[in-house]
């Protein structure tokens, strides 16, 4: 790939004499960079310094000098970079590094054509981090200046390639710019999991997967002409071994998800690792898996009406020491210790003929999930009744009542189906 | 909120009719609504046929519905605007109800007027003094506009 390239590129320069192109270089580099002078009389060697004019955010970083202090070799001249090599000061370098940016600059200043645009480089991306607008990457790529440093066509020649060696069959979507792209990447137990690839084509591009963590970008490859030197395969080969890491947890939430009624969240995905599950009688049980030691005790809480989730409570305080990490999964765990097995989530013939949900809908909204605020988080505390509520109705109807008293928080009135006492907590 | 209340209620009244009444939206508004109740047959309401409009207001069910009678009926706790005089439909409200309770309540209302609480005075004491006048009086009523 790199071949191509500067064969490319002698090619252009060929037709135009060296030294007429090297002159043309000069001119703009002195209006552009005036402080940027040639050292010796074959134009190889430079030195200098680049003003910059990110005014008002040297507030906080008083250490800097208002300039970046440049030094350039450039072994075939103004007019190509093949070999060119810049160095900045400390203070930049230092500053670059604190942004994580310490490997981008080399990457980016290895697309420029000719001098100046290596060195618009170079004042581009101190600027940034500067302006501390380095932080969210996302917004770099849409910034205007940015638009000026449009990938280059071996970018889309790679990608391409990539995806040739990736299979398209694992490809779900790249848009326009070929800057998003979506792979289905299988585990080694067979799971497919979707993997988007965000601003592939900016030097600090991100890995995203619906897992506990956020992926780490591998280690780029200096060589791959790819702006931040990072190919599909290694990408790839990346989220698969993240995935490997997770398989315990995929096993652990797979059984929980297929063995258990989950009311939150609506739809499981790899990216929580807690879970709602259903107990019945309008009692439920909260848990928080570990990601990285999926099969110990999860944090674990009870919901639902004193009366019904009181003995739970006991049964859970009393059974924990039984925890059996290896033998048995943490629902299994769970279901031997509380006594019960977890009822299992409703078909689809269930959900149409609403028998399964019919009882745990709000008293009072007769919704099961509301917007904004969840499925129904607790129940009448009088067993015969148990009408499950959201918390936030009977807030609300329990304050319009004159009769009802308010301490605090709390809010003390009567349940409307069975008018027995009952209270909710703001 | 109360939309999916609403929605959840209508779907309920086509599952499980209540005897003697019905209810649905009018055109495509689902907070307005109009029933229908068939004049009990033990009561000088029957045979009649009473329109009545449902305002459903935009916090119920935190709120009560306003139900009024479109068509005239000679009743102790039905004035000639068709307001109704029952506790569940003011203080007595709660979210518990659902409107086909309320279409029950009011069928029960026609059978058994509440003289003691009248929103018409003369009406009430007539039922009170002389029953036979009402219910004959009542019955001209029904065949004059119910039927």
């Amino acid at each position: 790939m790199q071949g191509a390239l500067t064969d490319g590129r002698l090619h252009n320069t060929s037709a135009i004499p060296d030294t007429l192109q090297a002159s043309a270089v000069v001119h703009r580099l002195v209006a552009r960079f005036p402080h940027v002078l040639p050292q010796n009389r074959s134009l190889t060697e430079y030195r200098g310094w680049i003003a910059l004019h990110t005014a008002g955010v040297t507030q906080a970083s008083e250490c800097l000098t208002a300039e970046v202090v440049v030094q350039v070799r450039c072994p075939c001249g103004p007019a190509d970079m093949q070999g060119a090599d810049v160095q900045v000061d400390a203070h930049t370098r230092a500053l670059l590094e604190q942004c994580a940016l310490g490997d981008v600059l080399p990457a980016r200043t290895a697309y420029a054509t000719d001098l100046v645009e290596m060195l618009e480089q170079v004042s581009d991306l101190v600027e940034r981090c500067r302006a501390g607008r380095v932080a969210n990457v996302a917004a770099s790529a849409t910034s205007p200046s940015w638009t000026r440093a449009l990938p280059r066509p071996e970018y889309y020649k790679r990608l391409l390639h990539d995806l040739e060696r990736i299979g398209w069959e694992h490809v779900v979507r790249i848009d326009d710019a070929f800057a998003e792209l979506e792979l289905q990447v299988p585990d080694a137990a067979g799971r497919q999991h979707l993997v988007i690839l965000r601003d592939w084509h900016t030097p600090a591009p991100s890995i995203h997967a619906s897992l506990p963590a956020h992926v780490p970008l591998p280690e780029p490859d200096r060589s791959s002409v790819q702006p931040h030197g990072i190919s599909l395969m290694q990408a790839v080969a990346q989220v698969r071994a993240v995935l490997g890491a997770y398989q315990p947890l995929f096993q652990v939430l797979d059984d929980v998800d297929q063995h258990s009624c989950v009311l939150e969240p609506e739809r499981p995905t790899y990216a929580t690792c807690i879970r709602r599950i259903a107990l019945g009688r309008h009692c439920s049980l909260y848990i928080e898996v570990d990601p990285h030691n999926p099969r110990s005790v999860p944090v674990c809480r009870l919901l639902g009406g004193e009366r019904d989730t009181a003995a739970l409570q006991e049964r859970l305080n009393g059974g924990l020491h039984q925890w059996d990490a290896v033998g048995r999964t943490p629902r299994q765990n769970l279901e031997a210790i509380l006594e019960c097995s977890f009822p299992p989530a409703p078909t689809a013939a269930d959900r149409l003929h609403g028998s399964s949900t019919e009882g745990d809908e709000c008293g009072i909204c007769y919704s099961y999930r509301m917007e904004g605020v969840g499925v129904p988080d607790m129940a009448c505390d009088y067993a015969p009744c148990a009408r499950p509520y959201h918390r936030s109705c009977l807030w609300e109807w329990l304050q319009a009542l004159p009769e009802t008293r308010q301490s605090f928080q709390v809010c003390f009135g009567v349940c409307p189906y069975c008018s027995r006492p009952i209270r909710v907590r703001r | 909120m109360a939309l999916k209340r609403i929605s959840k209620e209508l779907v309920d009244l086509g599952k499980d009719p209540p005897a003697n009444c019905s209810a649905g939206p009018i055109g495509d508004d689902l907070f307005h609504w109009q029933a229908t109740i068939i004049g009990p047959p033990d009561s000088p309401y029957s045979g009649g046929v009473y329109f009545l409009n449902i305002h459903f207001p935009t916090d119920y069910p935190f709120k009560p519905p306003k139900v009024q009678f479109t068509t005239k009926i000679y009743h102790p706790n039905i004035n000639s605007n068709g307001s109704i005089c029952l506790d569940i439909l003011r203080d007595q409200w709660s979210p518990a109800l659902t409107i086909s309770k309320v279409l029950l309540s009011i069928c029960s209302l026609l059978t058994d007027p509440n003289p003691d609480d009248p929103l018409v005075p003369d009406i009430a004491h007539k039922y009170k003094s002389n029953r036979a006048r009402y219910e004959e009086e009542a019955r001209e009523w029904t065949r004059r506009y119910a039927m």
